[in-house]
This record gives C-alpha cells, structure tokens and sequence, in this order.
C-alpha cells in the first residue's frame, strides 16, 4: 500500500501540508488560549510599475486595466502590445487618453513574451515591478497584499495566486479550477514555508525593480517565469508567496489545449530545471545553496524520477502480476488517491477565502484521481520529448527569428 | 451650384395679387398700342438712362413683379413689397409699372420676377427714373448697378478664409443675407465643417507635440531588442565604441535582422521632461494665440449661399 503512496504524489500535498495545518491550528489554538493578538503593522507602500502584457488581447485589455487602474496610490501603468493584429492597443491608447500614468507601447512585429516584458524595464523608475496577464482579473487589494514582503529586503520576488475564472464552464475547466487550488493557492503556502518556492507565476507575480536590472530582465522562453524565479534564488533572494494577492485568469476549455498548455510547461521545467541551472543543485559548484538543492530535489522527484519510475512499476505489475491484482491495486490506488483528495480539500477550507466556491469545486473530487493520471501521462510525453528531442526550441511560443538567435539548452 | 434647389418655394411673404396684376398689364398693353401709334418723341434723348437703354436692345416683356426698396443699412425691406408688372428689360435695367402713384423706392430696388412656372426669380438694381403714369401707377426704369446688384450677380455666395485673422468670413453681411433669404432671394447651404479655436473661432494650425506642455519638442527614442537574450534597451545602451554591444549577455557586433531589431520607443518633452508620452494634436490659433489640445477644437458649420438668380438671357434670347 505503500508503493503508489510513494511512486504518485500523495506526500507532497497530503502528509506536508497535513503537518503544515496543524502546526497553524495548534499555533492559532494557543494564541486564542493565551490571548496574544496579532501584530498589526504598517502597510508597506513602495512604488509599484505594473505591467501588463498581451497578444491580441483587444477585448479583455481593457477590463484588465480597469482591475488594476486606481487600486494602488504610487502606481506607473504599462501596456505591451506585443505584435497584435487586433485593436488591443488602440484600445489601450484610447484608456491612456482618459487615465493618466497610463503608458502604452507596441510593437509592429512579434517578439516572444520575455522581450515584450523586457521593453517598459529602461523606463520603470519603481521599487517593485508586478506583472499580471491581459486576461487575468485581479481581486481587490491584489497590488497592495502583493507588496507588503518586499518589506523584507531578502526578498526578490512574490508570487501571487491564481485561480481559475471560468471553473464551471465544462468537466476541463471545473477540474483544473480545483487543481490550481490545491497545488497553486495550498501548494505554494507550503512551498513558500519551506522555502522551496520555484515559481513565480506570469499571470501575477511582483518583482525587486533592482534585481530585475541586474539580470536584465526576462531570458527567451517558454517558461521563462520559472526561468526568472530560479535566478533570483541562485543570486540570493527569497522568493515568497501571498494568498491574500489574488487574481482570476482564463484556464483551457478543452483538453487539447490543456495538453499543450502542460507540455510547454514541462519542456520549459527540463530546459531550466536539467540544464541551464542545473549548477544550482550541484554541491561542488560555486552556486550551490542547500535551499536550492531542496528545491531541485523536490521538482526532479515528482517530476521526473516518479514519473518513470511509475512507468517501471506498471511494466513490473503488467509483467509479474495477475490480472485481478492489477485491478485490485487500480482501486486500491483510487482510494488512497480519493482519500489524499478528500484530506486536501479538508485543509484547503481552512485557508480558504472562498469556502463555498471550494466547496462547490470539490464535488469534482472523485474524477481527480483520473485528471491526475491524465496530468502524469503529458507529464511522461512531454519530459521525454524534451530530454530527447528538445522540442522547446520549436514551439510557436516563441517567434521563429528568435527561436533561431536565441541559445538552446 | 448653378441650379437654384429644386425644393425652393416661392416665401408666402410675396402676396400676389392677381387682379391688380391683370389691371396693369392691360394698362401695359394699352401704353404700348399708344406707342406703336405715335411718331418718335426726340425729347426722351433728355433722360439719360433712356438714352443709355436705347444704346442696347430691350425687350417687351409682361411679366408680374414684386419690388423689395433697399434700406440704409443694406438690408431688404420685406415688409414693404410693391407689386407691379415689368416693361422691358435689357442687359443694362428693367422697366416697371409699379401700383401706386409716388411709391417708396428707396436709392436701390430688389426685384422678384415671376417666371412661367410661377416661382420668382430675383434681380436689383439701382432706381435711375421714376414718373407717374397714371392716378394709381408709376413707371420706374431700374439700372442694374450698385450694392445689391453685386449680391445678385453671383449664383453662390460662399465665405472665404481671411489669412489674418484665419477666420471664415462672408463678403456680404449676414444681416443682409438673411433679409435676402427671407424674400426668397437666396438660400443657406452647408459647405463644409472645420475644427475651430475653442476662444476665438479662428482656424488654428495643427501638429504633434506633449500633451502635457503643448511643446512640440518632442523627442522619439528607438530601442533595440537583442533575439538572444531578450534584452531590450535604448540604442544608446548598446553603443560601445563603433559597434553594438549587448549589456545583458555581453555579446559584440551584433547584425541587425539576424541578432536583433529596432523597436519605436517612447516620447521624451526636451521642455517639461515627460518621459513615455504619447504624441497628441496640438492646435495653435494664429488669430488669438491660444494653444490647445486639438481635442478640446469646436466643430464649426461652414455655410453658403445659393442665390435665386434671375437669368436675364431667357428674355433676351426670346426673338
């Protein structure tokens, strides 16, 4: 019983997180016996530069601008067009005309995401960058939550949550909605504690303007927030994580899409995570750090080393074992898997800003366990692909002219 | 514009009086039977402008009339029509037998001719003669010269801008015109329509600049992007020496087009120093040297005249 408990994921987000609610409830417990309030501290106020970045984004830029616009007193405003064919910044223009601190740049022809985020960096004069997608909607006081651990000169980068806008829409979109909140909104608290934390969302995400200076802002994707996120931890700073920063974003409605949204994703976690960094969780490199090395050793054991090694398993259970064991042990493994679900909604609703709507997301619960099989299965095709035939280097992600120029991992 | 509008009607200010009409043509028909009977008096060589008309064809015309006196101030009195019936007419006036014995003329006369489709036409002139020709009527002989007649030489009247004050301007009052509408003599129409000073209505001269100084030292800045490394900066950022050098991944003699391309920056005011500004319209009034942001123009209708000519060649022409 053991076995797929260790070979799938349950430890990651059941027994860690498990530990990590109970010490909170136990910490909470005692504050409330002994009566010891909550420090409450000043808001920190730096000055925010807020990027936003899109691609044929003319319908959903302006809602996007009016989420954000006014939320934040020190606040500079930049839009990139990167390369559209439709009115997207026509449509920004038109609001920079009526808003002012509204700045607006475009370009004629694509140039990937990374340049794009690259271009407003010469002229943002701000403490903190934040970065939020075009089709992202952010929830109340986003900027201000996302702000406050910059306080802490050690941190370099926050990543915000994100969760999904549209979670009812169809059977894909109602399990990713539940997915994003267990190992975004949940996973990340735990991964931000231990400071583990390997990735700073590009739907929203805060940045030390001074830092970004120093590595010159984005490298060629895909993947490059991921990419980002590692830099700021190879040069030392912390990398943190709000819940309370919140915002909504569009998630794939069917499953092709999802499928290629999720291998872009793995191509880019093999790109960074085996090659470009992998000095970082060297220990006879200079680089090296024992949090980083933790953090690799997460990443390459549930994404890469369980990942076969499940595939062994099924070869060994196909090859050595009866037909009626296998079925058994499908069960088996769909119990623990629904049974790890069940404990994880469980300690979702105690962070939760959103009970209900967490609720209403866990009735999908019982397909889960199959969503996940499906996750492990692209997880499988797209690190292969990647290892062997570095298909990063031809996904449209990036325009070919500077797929060409660019250096492959 | 050579054609008056179709949709002209003919003002209900023109009250024409058919039997009166009908008496002075029959007075004009008996005048001209008593002439044709008579000898040649020479003493008609005394008026001039008899003299003048007799120097050019006139033509018996038996048209109904109604005859506008023009005021001091240029303007025609419309509540002051007299009726009557035209004589003759020539290229140089018109003669009229007009209802009453020592009518109001005034120094310059607007005439209404009525023509075969029952709609007026309109001349004027200067009052050259006037005598009484019976108990109730007079004969008065028209020049076609003066203010008015200039009016009425022209088919369209249309404003023209003044290079000083760079407003639109009307060569005739509008005082006048719109008392000349208002007999029917001429009608409004839209030109045009042009984006005016919001404080003085002049038309201003228009280009680019800051939209927050209104300065038009306005500086563009190019960028490059480097395809490698994703580094975008302005150009002077990457000239080192004679060639280019990328300050994120240190790679020298970078080919544009291959390694990396120009990208429009933003715009820099060199006077208020606002940086990342998008170029706006800026309007300068020349009139009253008002600068402002072309957004904030008034729209202001340009309009004519079309004036309801009478085409004095239709009688001429006649045999």
């Amino acid at each position: 019983m053991l076995v797929p408990f260790l070979i799938f994921d349950g430890v990651r987000y059941s027994i860690a997180t498990g530990v990590m609610v109970l010490y909170d409830a136990l910490v909470g417990m005692w504050k409330t016996i002994t009566g010891q309030a909550e420090e409450e501290e000043d808001w920190y106020c730096p000055t925010v530069a807020v990027m936003i970045v899109g691609l044929n984004e003319g319908d959903t830029i302006a809602h996007a601008l009016e989420s954000v616009y006014g939320t934040y007193p020190k606040m500079e405003l930049y839009v990139v067009d990167d390369g559209s064919t439709d009115d997207m910044a026509a449509n920004a223009a038109e609001f920079a005309k009526t808003h002012t601190g509204v700045t607006v740049l475009s370009r004629k022809l694509r140039g990937g995401k990374s340049s794009a985020m690259n271009m407003p960096l010469p002229l943002i004069k701000s403490e903190v960058v934040v970065v939020i997608d075009s089709d992202s909607h952010l929830a109340p006081g986003a900027i201000w939550n996302i702000v406050q651990p910059f306080r802490d000169p050690k941190v370099g980068a926050v990543s915000g949550s994100v969760s999904a806008r549209n979670p009812f829409v169809n059977l894909c979109t109602w399990l990713q909605a539940m997915e994003y909140r267990r190992s975004i909104f949940l996973g990340r608290i735990l991964l931000a504690r231990l400071d583990i934390l390997g990735i700073v969302s590009g739907a929203l995400g805060a940045f030390r303007k001074s830092a970004l200076d120093k590595f010159g802002g984005w490298d060629v994707g895909p993947g490059e927030d991921g990419d980002l996120t590692i830099k700021f931890r190879k040069a030392g700073y912390k990398i943190a994580y709000t819940p309370e920063a919140s915002c909504l974003t569009n998630v794939p409605t069917k499953f092709s899409t999802l499928t290629r949204q999720r291998r872009r994703w793995e191509w880019a976690a093999i790109t960074f995570e085996c090659r470009k960094h992998i000095d970082a969780g060297n220990p006879f490199n200079k680089h090296f750090k024992i949090r980083d090395f933790f953090m690799f050793l997460e990443r390459w054991t549930f994404n890469f080393v369980l990942v076969y090694l499940s595939v062994f398993y099924w070869i060994y259970l196909l090859y050595c074992r009866e037909m009626w064991e296998i079925g058994y042990l499908l069960v088996l493994f769909y119990l623990i898997y629904a049974i790890c679900d069940l404990f994880q909604i469980a300690m979702l609703l105690y962070y939760s800003d959103d009970k209900l709507q967490d609720l209403k997301l866990a009735l999908a619960s019982p397909l889960m366990p199959m969503y996940y099989a499906y996750q492990k299965v692209v997880t499988l095709i797209a690190i292969t692909e990647e290892l062997f035939l570095r298909k990063s280097f031809e996904s449209n992600f990036v325009p070919e002219r500077v797929r060409k120029a660019t250096w492959h991992w | 514009m050579s054609e008056f509008p179709a949709n002209f009607v003919t003002p209900s200010i023109i009250g024409a009086d058919a039997e009166l009409q009908a008496r002075l043509m029959a007075q004009l028909s008996q005048e001209r039977e008593v002439k044709r009977s008579q000898p040649r008096n020479d003493s008609s060589k005394m008026n001039s402008f008899a003299n003048n008309q007799r120097m050019v064809n006139r033509y018996e015309i038996s048209n109904p009339v109604v005859c506008f006196p023009v005021l001091q101030s240029r303007e025609v009195s419309s509540d002051s029509s007299i009726l009557g019936v035209a004589a003759d007419i020539s290229t140089n006036g018109i003669k009229l037998i007009l209802e009453g014995s020592q009518p109001n003329l005034g120094l310059e006369l607007v005439i209404g001719v009525e023509q075969n489709n029952g709609r007026y036409q309109y001349c004027a002139g200067t009052v050259a003669s006037s005598r009484r020709t019976a108990p109730t009527t007079s004969e008065v002989g028209v020049e076609f010269r003066g203010y008015m007649y200039e009016v009425f030489e022209s088919e369209l009247i249309f404003p023209v801008l003044e290079s000083t004050t760079m407003k639109y301007m009307l060569p005739y009052p509008d005082s006048v015109m719109a008392s000349i509408c208002k007999i029917g003599g001429a009608v409004s129409i839209g030109l045009d329509a042009v984006l005016t000073c919001p404080s003085c209505s002049g038309i201003p001269t228009v280009r680019y600049g800051c939209s927050h100084c209104l300065s038009t030292n306005v500086q563009a800045s190019r960028m490059i992007h480097h395809f490698a490394c994703a580094h975008v900066d302005f150009v002077e950022n990457f000239e080192q020496g004679s060639e280019l050098t990328c300050q994120k991944c240190r790679t020298r003699g970078m080919i544009v087009g291959s390694d990396y391309e120009y990208l429009d920056g933003p715009n820099t005011c060199s006077d208020c120093g606002e940086a990342n500004l998008e170029k706006v319209l800026i309007g300068h009034c020349i009139s009253c040297e008002n600068r402002f942001n072309f957004e904030s123009a008034v729209e202001m209708e340009i309009f004519g005249y079309s004036v309801n000519k009478l085409d004095i060649l239709v009688f001429v022409s006649t045999p």
